[in-house]
């Protein structure tokens, strides 16, 4: 009878248990700010950053440069993906392609994000197109491991089912290897979604003047230390609204999966 | 339902495999016919030639000595005149029920759709077209695997130990769902266990193998009707014939 009452109450007690802390280091901070204890240029209290959140939402600044940034990911995400998947699959199903292609993608990789920059401004300058490149190749590297590794893990069992059944190559690939690589190529997109995040930040902050990078360096110069976090705190939740939009899709096509549990 | 032909011949068949511990004979001189419409039990001691007999009259191990021969063609590599059901069903994960059965098929959907219906029934899953692998039993599972075989009308049906992952109960369940299927459908069937029971139970003639390199040991006709009665005398013999066979056969090795 009073089952919704018990519902209610384990609701409330499991937001309770999830928000607890984070609430409570919110207050201290903001009561430690009050009191003058922590300099606000330093540490702005969290009033003052969701004041700042509420100017930039309201001058339109914050709009353009979600929106700046939000294109630079789409395009360098769609070529990366775009790369890694055909080179990824190619080198999966092909041990003479991986020979060619894993040596060239185990060296870029190992160069970092921030090296690659002054090479990639000196030849294209600070325009689209070095970002988009930077972004992109944030994108390829765990793509294309994820991708290579997902086809190659296909269960031996299937080769000889695919043998006995007599199964077209294409029928084979289509229908046996590609479902199989699907759970790994996911994990590589996810990763691949917040590389293009950290790759995009850190191209509008070496070069240019627009989008989220440029707008955290500028708010450092003027030591706007509430914007600063506020733009921090927007860039969190693009995130994290990425990996649910990727971890939807998964859910989704990968609904086999699901039935196992 | 036996036609006196002999139409899978296996004559002389040896197979050693090679690998840099040196060679491993797993067969030797094999000599055994399969008639159309027989059910052939095969048993022996674990880790005997037995799956490699199975493997090399569907084409999965290649190369050996002497010859086997269906229908007057020498097996040399895979193909659909032979069916082949491993001890786990390999059902696709990500591919319901009825896609799975029809993996490979291919022409008129309508067609491929009213066959997939037909073979369902026949296995008795009709209704679980839609269902992913996850969501049968083990004992279903395999009988989706049987249905994806006998869909493409295979001359001879090859059951590599298919009721091994099974529990005790599903099992003698499932032996009987096989004699229905086997009547029903009519294949050729040939069956590599470690069940004498299970042997008894299915097989025309059970084949007992010796220990590795194995050759045949013994046949026993199986002169019982079906379906059989496990807890009749007659029953009882037979396995008591076997359970000799064997004893015979291994010497001092254990099952």
């Amino acid at each position: 009878m009073h089952n919704w009452m018990k519902y209610i109450a384990k609701k409330v007690k499991y937001i309770f248990n999830v928000a607890a802390i984070p609430v409570g280091l919110l207050l201290l901070w903001q009561i430690l700010s009050s009191q003058g204890i922590l300099l606000e240029v330093i540490l702005p209290s969290p009033l003052s950053v969701l004041k700042a959140l509420y100017e930039i939402v309201v001058d339109g600044t914050l709009k353009i440069d979600i929106l700046t940034s939000l294109r630079r990911i789409m395009v360098g995400y769609f070529w990366g993906v775009v790369v890694a998947i055909v080179l990824g699959a190619a080198s999966g199903l092909n041990r003479v392609v991986y020979r060619f292609i894993y040596p060239i993608i185990n060296v870029i990789r190992q160069i970092p994000l921030y090296a690659w920059m002054p090479l990639l401004i000196l030849w294209f300058g600070i325009g689209e197109f070095s970002k988009v490149l930077i972004i992109a190749r944030g994108v390829v590297i765990p793509l294309y491991l994820n991708t290579v590794q997902g086809i190659r893990d296909v269960n031996v069992q299937y080769y000889e089912l695919a043998k006995v059944l007599e199964l077209k190559k294409k029928t084979f690939l289509q229908k046996i290897v590609f479902p199989s690589a699907m759970p790994s190529i996911y994990t590589g997109l996810r990763l691949a979604a917040g590389n293009a995040l950290m790759a995009v930040v850190a191209a509008e902050m070496l070069g240019g003047l627009t989008g989220l990078g440029y707008a955290l360096l500028q708010a450092k110069e003027f030591l706007w230390s509430d914007k600063l976090i506020a733009l921090m705190l927007v860039i969190a939740v693009i995130g994290i609204i990425f990996d649910s939009i990727i971890k939807g899709i998964e859910n989704r096509t990968l609904r086999w999966k699901k039935t196992i549990a | 339902m036996i036609d006196n032909s002999s139409f899978l011949k296996i004559a002389k068949v040896s197979k050693t495999f090679s690998d840099e511990n040196g060679k491993t004979p797993a067969i030797k001189n094999v000599t055994l016919e399969v008639y159309k419409g027989e059910f052939v039990s095969i048993i022996g001691p674990s880790g005997c030639g037995k799956t490699t007999l199975l493997r090399l009259i569907a084409g999965l191990d290649e190369e050996y000595e002497g010859d086997i021969v269906l229908e007057g063609k020498r097996i040399e590599k895979p193909g659909l005149d032979r069916g082949f059901i491993f001890q786990e069903h390999r059902l696709l994960p990500w591919l319901t029920i009825e896609e799975n059965v029809s993996l490979g098929m291919e022409g008129n959907k309508e067609n491929i759709k009213e066959q997939v219906k037909i073979y369902m029934e026949k296995v008795g899953l009709s209704g679980f077209e839609k269902k992913y692998p996850s969501q049968l039993s083990g004992g279903m599972a395999q009988r989706a695997a049987i249905a994806r075989t006998l869909i493409r009308h295979p001359k001879v049906l090859l059951l590599d130990e298919p009721l091994g992952a099974l529990d005790a109960l599903t099992k003698m369940n499932m032996q009987g769902e096989i004699e229905r299927i086997w009547t029903a459908d009519g294949t050729t069937m040939m069956m590599v266990t470690h069940d004498i029971d299970e042997a008894i139970f299915l097989g025309d003639r059970v084949v007992i193998m010796s220990h590795r390199p194995t050759e045949v040991d013994q046949i026993i006709p199986i002169d019982l009707p079906r379906p059989r009665d496990r807890k009749s005398k007659a029953f009882a013999e037979y396995r008591n014939m076997v359970i000799n066979a064997f004893n015979e056969s291994i010497g001092a090795y254990q099952i």
